[in-house]
């Protein structure tokens, strides 16, 4: 599954039958499409059916629309040009719910001002100065274990002064 | 603004190892402590730092011989890295502006 926001995207896989319900052969290019049902569970089950959407051609794997967190039940229908099979199996996954990132990172016990230095190969960080303690931090930009802090809350030993300021929050 | 710092490699005695790299440091003031910005591999001898913030910046170097044991620590070098150019309005003609009555 690949996390978008809050939403999930889940993989599918199945076996493509090779037979007809009378036993005779079921070409590969027979199958034109596999329908994808999902929606809610009840125990191991499939419940009410929330939606579906099709996947062309002969492939045994296919991926679902953006779903909410829940448990989501699934069921998979083969599709020749003339007929559409019965349902498969059901197969459950859950979309866990995502927790939203701490706040209020703030600068507590080490209290460095970094900067970033480039050469060559390899970037550096060095320190320019003193972070007040208590400084919130920017958890979006983070560096490292480093965080991006306000120049406003940094004393600067030197004359230099970076645009941008690194320091260790907690 | 980049700057380049270039440096000369000892040649090693007969009782001396190889050289295999020099350590570059830097800091931004006498108060804080050196800090490791590259090692750059023998035989090479200078250290492209780029985009550096302006500003007072100290460099100096050591040679690691292939052992890595530390040579004596190079002299210092203080770079003054300038700042943008900033553009501001033009002086003005202050009081010189004068008037003539012409026939």
């Amino acid at each position: 599954m690949n996390a978008l926001g809050v939403l999930m995207i889940v993989t599918l896989n199945w076996v493509n039958p090779t037979q007809n319900t009378d036993g005779s052969a079921l070409p590969p290019a027979s199958i034109t499409a596999t329908r994808v049902e999902y929606g809610t569970c009840v125990g191991a089950a499939f419940g009410t059916k929330a939606g579906e959407w099709t996947q062309a051609g002969n492939p045994n794997t296919t991926q679902s629309p953006d779903l909410p967190a829940g448990t989501w039940c699934f069921r998979a229908y083969s599709k020749t040009a003339a007929a559409e099979s019965l349902a498969s199996n059901v197969a459950q996954k859950l979309v866990p719910l995502v927790p939203n990132p701490p706040g209020m990172l703030t600068v507590q016990q080490d209290l460095t001002a970094w900067s970033i230095v480039i050469s060559l190969d390899r970037v550096a960080q060095i320190p320019v100065g003193t972070v007040a303690v208590g400084t919130v931090c920017d958890t979006t930009q983070r560096v490292g274990d480093r965080y991006v802090v306000p120049r406003s809350a940094v004393t600067f030993a030197g004359s230099v002064r970076p645009q941008v300021v690194l320091a260790s929050c907690s | 603004m980049n700057v380049r710092l270039r440096w000369v490699n000892s040649t090693p005695g007969l009782n001396q190892l190889p050289l295999a790299s020099t350590s570059v440091e830097a800091r931004v003031s006498t108060a804080l402590p050196w800090t490791e910005i590259n090692r750059v591999p023998v035989p090479a001898a200078e250290l492209l730092i780029e985009n550096v913030e302006p500003g007072d910046w100290i460099y100096r170097a050591m040679e690691i011989d292939t052992a890595g044991m530390m040579s004596a620590r190079s002299n210092e070098v203080t770079v003054n890295v300038a700042g943008p150019v900033v553009n501001v309005p033009p002086t003005g003609v202050g009081t010189s502006l004068t008037a003539t009555v012409e026939p």
